[in-house]
């Protein structure tokens, strides 16, 4: 639930650090205010580099302010003074969130299904809200949950078909922040990203989903070496991650590049390697778990 | 509704090289109207004539002698591809029969499929292109920095000063670090890595102390 797509926290700036919690306790407040606390359960860095997305495109710079955590009145946080910038972002989590809470309900093992079923009754009614506040995101979501329906149902579909549906989805969701000019480079960095986030999940749960006959694209190849699953799989992200990186250059980002630089040099490829740390056979010696 | 042959302007079922050089002087002249919609609408118009024409010939000649394959010029499909017209090359391309597809035709077929992001179909056919035409440049480019792209993940763009700096060894893809997420320490050789989530590596790995010299690696703290 918190994401994939990560900041490797030690090559930050302090500065850089600040800016990043200061998206997410915005986005956190946002959730709290737009929906309600409990909404604040689903929070997750993926969405987190949305609004920071959605920030640096902005014409006009977004002051922080000085706040406090509502949870941890010891903690000095910082939030965008313009409430209303996450407002997006946290409409597409919620619809997201959603979308995810079914599709477990139906697929993953007993463990999340009940976690699912618990936490669905509140998503539900918090889904009918995002519906109403940004149809858009929820056409853009329901047409990608189809499309995904109707592709798994070829077991033999390659990756990039598979991961095509939810990729289409993240690339239309940022294209909805651009100003017109670079929408093709934006659509192509949110195609890039949803298409990481893809893979990275089907390579997380790949056992689990060959142990309960789910769709998997990387199902044959995981079962005809692993080695050579892991190898394949980290070719794939290293591509996806330098597509991801040049289209990036390409947009008109006014501001926290060093930040989004940071998580393509580094964050992407430690999430991939922790994934793939667990199919690999030199595990560490001692040391760190 | 007006046949295809009509839109284009050529007499019913003339060659198709005449039908090819009548869209391509209609194209011209379509380009040049200042109204978008209009002009839009037109160049729409004459692609799918010329589009049902080409397709609805295809059969026909397929059958025949291959020597004289009727897409030996790819023109059509590559100013399409560099026009961002993505789907209509597709189209094009897999209207050509599978045992008429040459090295070109893998290569363009790559380029289509990299401009969609699908990156792995993307490098097969690169990668198929190169290896039935190994002399040729472009396909050699095209599936070398495919290659490359895959091999590791900081080729793209333009690298920052964060890679000259190792502080970690973030290009040698070994897993052998600590996972310790303050110092991002990458030697296992190191003491202090072992309690690393406590203060004494951010001692260590933040600011050189007398712990300096238990370090073997090079790279971190």
């Amino acid at each position: 639930m918190l994401g994939y797509v990560r900041i490797f926290k030690p090559e930050l700036k302090i500065k850089e650090y600040e800016v990043y919690r200061g998206a997410y306790c915005s986005l956190c407040r946002n959730l709290g205010r737009r929906y309600s606390p409990f909404a604040q359960l689903f929070l997750s860095y993926d969405f987190t580099l949305l609004a920071m997305f959605v920030a640096a495109l902005k014409p006009e710079c977004s002051p922080f302010e000085k706040c406090r955590c509502p949870y941890n009145p010891a903690k000095k946080c910082h939030k965008y003074s313009d409430k209303h910038l996450p407002d997006k972002c946290a409409d597409a989590l919620i619809i997201t969130v959603y979308y995810k809470l079914i599709d477990n309900m139906r697929d993953k093992g007993l463990g999340k299904k009940i976690i699912s079923v618990l936490l669905f009754p509140y998503i539900f009614f918090a889904h009918k809200k995002a519906k109403r506040l940004s149809p858009d995101i929820e056409s853009i979501i329901s047409g990608s949950m189809k499309l995904q329906k109707e592709t798994e149902e070829n077991p033999d579909c390659s990756l990039d078909e598979a991961a095509h549906p939810s990729a289409k989805a993240l690339s239309e969701i940022f294209a909805l922040f651009g100003d017109g000019t670079d929408t093709d480079a934006i659509k192509r960095f949110g195609y890039m990203a949803g298409r990481f986030v893809y893979i990275i999940d089907a390579a997380d749960d790949i056992e689990s989903d060959i142990r309960r006959c789910n769709f998997n694209p990387l199902k044959d190849i995981y079962n005809e070496d692993k080695n050579l699953f892991v190898n394949s799989v980290k070719q794939s992200l290293n591509y996806t991650i330098n597509e991801a990186r040049a289209s990036f250059y390409e947009i008109n980002i006014r501001r926290y590049k060093t930040i989004f630089e940071n998580i393509f040099d580094y964050g992407l490829k430690k999430s991939a390697d922790k994934v793939l740390l667990k199919y690999s056979d030199e595990k560490r010696e001692g040391g760190k778990r | 509704m007006s046949s295809p042959y009509m839109i284009l302007g050529v007499p019913e079922n003339a060659p198709i090289d005449n039908v090819k050089a009548s869209y391509k002087s209609l194209l011209a002249q379509y380009n040049e109207i200042e109204n978008a919609s209009v002009r839009e609408r037109l160049i729409r118009e004459i692609d799918e004539a010329y589009d049902s024409i080409i397709m609805s010939s295809a059969p026909s000649r397929s059958s025949g002698n291959y020597n004289d394959s009727y897409y030996q010029d790819y023109s059509d499909i590559v100013s399409r591809i560099n026009a961002g017209r993505i789907e209509d090359a597709e189209t094009l391309l897999d209207g050509i029969p599978k045992n008429s597809r040459d090295a070109q035709w893998y290569y363009l077929k790559g380029r289509v499929q990299h401009s969609r992001g699908w990156l792995e179909e993307s490098y097969k056919n690169f990668k198929k292109a190169h290896d039935k035409e190994p002399g040729n440049r472009e396909y050699k480019t095209a599936y070398q920095n495919a290659a490359k792209a895959r091999k590791n993940s900081n080729s793209g763009g333009y690298n920052t000063y964060n890679n000259n700096n190792n502080t970690n060894s973030s290009s040698s893809g070994n897993d052998s670090g600590c996972d310790c997420d303050v110092c991002g320490c990458d030697c296992d050789d190191c003491d202090a890595c072992d309690i690393c989530e406590g203060f004494i590596c951010l001692d260590m790995c933040c600011d050189l102390g007398p712990f300096d010299d238990c370090c073997h690696c090079d790279d971190c703290c």
